[in-house]
């Protein structure tokens, strides 16, 4: 079974994402910001992390960068999942080492989870 | 007989006598009216003179104390004049600066920055500016001084307070339309749940209302998109990527985007190419695009059924010029002053479609000035509007 981490503040999204994943067959773990996602990587094997940008303490790119910076979590695929849809955040994202950016209220929780299969192929 | 005669001259000279003096006295009347007349003039000038006195103090004194940071300089760039406010926003409150020298001013700490303003022989109109850890309105004017030497007029305007609350403003924005975008999300992806029977079958008329709320939630995200938008151009953090880019070629790609609307709406479209191949401009792409987008899309809007469009694309030795003609509902004269003002709605516009936001040719004029370029519009209501821009090579 493989383990999803959502990194999103917003409990009622957090809850719909974790819902869609759950009756595809995915285990999923919820953090609800930065410092708790960075965590739960060292607590359970992680298959794959959902990560919002705008985060409390400290940003999305802030945790991408240390995910990716750690050799025990660097291998992980990242997709982001946010609202800011501006070239220059996607460009951040995918430059600091993202498999994938969706933006929020462009998809669908069918089209998430579709992502989240074919990166996991 | 000879005493006939004297009797005579002695009558007529008396005559004249008293004609003489009776012409005297006249005149001498009318002269000493004519003094009377002169000093009460004289009194009046002294009167005035005295007022224009008063009145000078005043304005000087008005000056002097004035809200705002007022500098005379000389033909020379000597300060002739600087009030107290002046001094203050220099940071040289306790200095007199009468006579001193910008290149002695220039030697204060903090200043070093905005003296080539003030030296500078053209006018500046408004113009912000740092100094000192302020945010200050600058004008600088030429003012006529005796002798056809010119002077400058200096105006500074301590803008710090408004700036910061123009920023603070535009951050809460920012923040609460981010937040209204994951709320929408949220609603969003609900009902495709639902829709998708994620919380149990729907019935017909379940599904039809569930079409409904989120076909509603989706013509509110690009409402969300041109907020965010207009308010990143205030705040100035609206940034460009420029890249070499091939107008014509973004020209129909949009052409081509919006092919399936033109054939639903049977409107008739023609395309005036140019002549020769257009030179590629440094501009961002998308931004561009979405100018080219927003005409396009405008003009399809406003035009009813079996209409007509034209675009044209032609360049000269300076600049590229795009155009887009439509027969729509066009723009009645008393509005077309406030086409480009943010969230500016003409009433025949707003008839056809209620949902616009009123910020697309704000954004659009917004981007195509940030190119150096400029855009513009001729219209007559119930014929068409014709919309134009132009970029520098």
């Amino acid at each position: 079974m493989k383990n999803i981490l959502i990194i999103e503040d917003d409990e009622f999204l957090r809850s719909l994402i974790k819902k869609k994943l759950l009756s595809d067959g995915f285990d999923v773990i919820s953090a609800i910001d930065g410092e708790d996602g960075i965590r739960k990587t060292e607590e359970k094997k992680t298959d794959l992390i959902l990560l919002d940008l705008v985060l409390p303490t400290i940003d999305g790119f802030g945790v991408l960068a240390k995910i990716k910076g750690n050799p025990n979590t660097s291998s992980i695929p990242v997709i982001i999942l946010s609202n800011l849809s501006q070239k220059e955040d996607i460009d951040k994202g995918m430059k600091l080492g993202a498999t994938d950016y969706i933006i929020k209220a462009q998809s669908t929780p069918e089209e998430i989870v579709e992502k989240v299969k074919n990166t996991l192929k | 007989m000879l005493e006939a005669i004297y009797q005579f001259l002695a009558v007529f000279s008396l005559l004249v006598a008293y004609f003489l003096v009776y012409h005297y006295q006249r005149k001498i009347r009318a002269l000493k009216k004519e003094k009377a007349e002169i000093f009460r003039l004289l009194e009046k000038d002294e009167k005035k003179l005295e007022n224009f006195g008063v009145e000078k103090n005043k304005f000087y004194k008005i000056i002097l104390n004035f809200n705002e940071g007022i500098l005379i300089l000389g033909s020379k760039n000597n300060i002739s004049m600087a009030n107290s406010y002046a001094r203050e926003i220099l940071g040289v409150k306790s200095r007199d600066l009468n006579g001193m020298h910008l290149s002695e001013l220039e030697l204060f700490e903090g200043l070093k920055t905005i003296i080539p303003y003030f030296s500078s022989r053209r006018d500046v109109t408004k113009k912000e500016v740092r100094l000192r850890g302020l945010f200050i309105e600058l004008s600088v004017t030429r003012l006529p001084l005796e002798e056809n030497n010119n002077g400058s007029l200096i105006v500074m305007r301590d803008i710090t307070k408004e700036k910061t609350f123009e920023r603070e403003k535009n951050e809460f924005l920012l923040s609460t339309i981010h937040r209204l975008k994951t709320s929408m999300s949220s609603v969003k992806w609900l009902v495709k749940m639902f829709l998708s029977g994620d919380f149990g079958k729907l019935d017909k008329g379940q599904e039809a209302v569930m079409k409904k709320l989120y076909e509603r939630n989706e013509s509110v995200f690009p409402l969300i998109s041109d907020l965010l938008n207009a308010t990143k151009i205030e705040e100035g953090a609206y940034i460009y990527k420029k890249t070499s880019v091939d107008i014509q070629e973004l020209v129909q790609s949009s052409v081509a985007y919006f092919k399936d609307k033109i054939k639903s709406k049977k409107i008739k479209l023609e395309f005036k190419k140019p002549a020769h191949k257009l030179p590629k401009i440094m501009a961002d792409k998308e931004k561009i695009e979405s100018v080219v987008q927003n005409l396009f899309d405008n003009a399809l809007k406003y035009t009813p059924a079996k209409g007509k469009m034209s675009i044209s694309l032609e360049s000269s030795e300076k600049e590229i010029e795009f155009s887009i003609a439509d027969s729509g509902i066009g723009i009645p004269e008393y509005e077309q002053s406030k086409i480009f003002s943010k969230f500016f709605r003409a009433k025949n516009a707003n008839k056809i479609d209620t949902d616009g936001s009123g910020l697309g040719l704000f954004i659009a004029k917004k981007i195509i000035e940030d190119h150096k370029g400029s855009i513009g519009f001729e219209s007559k209501e119930g014929e068409g509007s014709r919309f134009y821009f132009t970029l520098p090579l």
